[in-house]
């Protein structure tokens, strides 16, 4: 992601003046970046809708183009946009089932499995936890990253990737048993 | 293991969370409690979970991400507005017809109340009161029946008012200065 973030600022400067150009650019360059940010934090059984998020998310970055501050970070910018969109979808359609995650390969039975017990185990989690364990483990994104993109402190961060893993291993213990 | 020495396991998994490179944190707090079995347990159990959260991002990150469709995007968005500009229009124009329809008169003209309307007499609602006659030195009054209210009711004798006795006017009386 830092690679992208040069280009991806000047670009975003450029959108933030209304350069329809340069929005699209934008969007070519960070728009995988985004679609995998929203893939990471959708229910297993909605990534479908993950394009949709991703739409939503440049739709609404564009409409707020002028609230863009240069120097900001555009990629961040937009993955806090992104998550609100994605906080918004599992408010109107929360989700009970559990889908699986991807169809299980029969090479590695046990390990999609185990997968996909994780999988559910992350559904389980508070929101704060979830988001957090989304965005560091499922995205690979910094403790600032992070909380910029969750919009809460880096502490915050912190605690609830810390409580997260206590959990997860209670939860995945759990179902061990 | 002891209170003293989880809280230092928990602190330091903490922070081995908050690394960069997660796994190498784990990886190092593992071989500092590679003699504690209880702490090794427990970071055991940590990099088993940030090991299978590492296959969960590499299977997301296998997805491919369809085109976004980069030339249509600020076209898409202009299309959206005219759309819902014109469906506003259409809705503000129907509106307006809906109560045009109704009222039969444009909506810059407000209705006014028509005056003509209101009842020539309206009741007052208030009337004369009553007369009573009253003989005082031979001479009759007709005056108003006058009531004390039961709440206020005083002695006759403290209400303080009289009838008037007006006496005959005099000349005398009536420039007693022309005298001097």
């Amino acid at each position: 992601m830092d690679r992208q973030r040069r280009p991806a600022d000047d670009l975003m400067a450029r959108a933030a003046r209304s350069d329809r150009e340069a929005f699209g650019d934008l969007a070519e360059l960070v728009g995988p970046a985004v679609y995998r940010f929203c893939l990471a934090h959708l229910h297993p059984a909605r990534r479908d809708e993950a394009d949709d998020a991703r739409q939503e998310t440049f739709l609404r970055a564009w409409r707020a183009r002028k609230r863009f501050r240069p120097g900001g970070g555009a990629t961040g910018w937009l993955l806090g946009i992104a998550m609100n969109v994605l906080r918004e979808r599992r408010r109107r359609r929360p989700t009970r089932a559990l889908g699986g995650l991807d169809p299980p390969s029969p090479a590695r039975p046990e390990t999609d499995e185990r997968l996909g017990a994780l999988a559910e185990a992350v559904e389980a989690l508070p929101d704060r936890q979830r988001e957090a364990v989304a965005c560091r483990f499922f995205r690979g994104l910094s403790v600032a990253q992070t909380a910029r993109a969750m919009g809460v402190a880096e502490g915050t961060v912190k605690a609830a990737v810390f409580q997260a893993i206590g959990n997860l291993r209670r939860l995945m213990k759990g179902k061990a048993e | 293991m002891n209170d003293t020495t989880r809280r230092q396991l928990d602190a330091e998994l903490a922070d081995a969370l908050s690394a960069d490179d997660v796994a190498a944190a784990l990886d190092a707090l593992a071989r500092r409690y590679a003699g504690d079995p209880d702490a090794i347990d427990a970071v055991g159990e940590t990099r088993r979970i940030v090991a299978d959260l590492a296959a969960v991002r590499q299977a997301l990150d296998a997805a491919e991400a369809p085109p976004m469709g980069r030339a249509a995007l600020p076209a898409g968005i202009r299309w959206r507005w005219i759309v819902h500009a014109a469906a506003a229009g259409v809705a503000a124009a129907i509106a307006i017809a809906v109560y045009v329809s109704r009222t039969g008169a444009p909506p810059s003209s407000a209705p006014v109340l028509a005056v003509a309307s209101k009842p020539a007499e309206a009741p007052l609602g208030w009337r004369l009161p009553e007369v009573r006659t009253l003989s005082l030195s031979g001479e009759t009054f007709r005056v108003p029946a006058l009531a004390v209210p039961v709440q206020v009711a005083m002695p006759s004798a403290a209400l303080g008012w009289t009838v008037p006795t007006i006496p005959a006017a005099t000349s005398e009386q009536a420039t007693p200065d022309n005298d001097t």
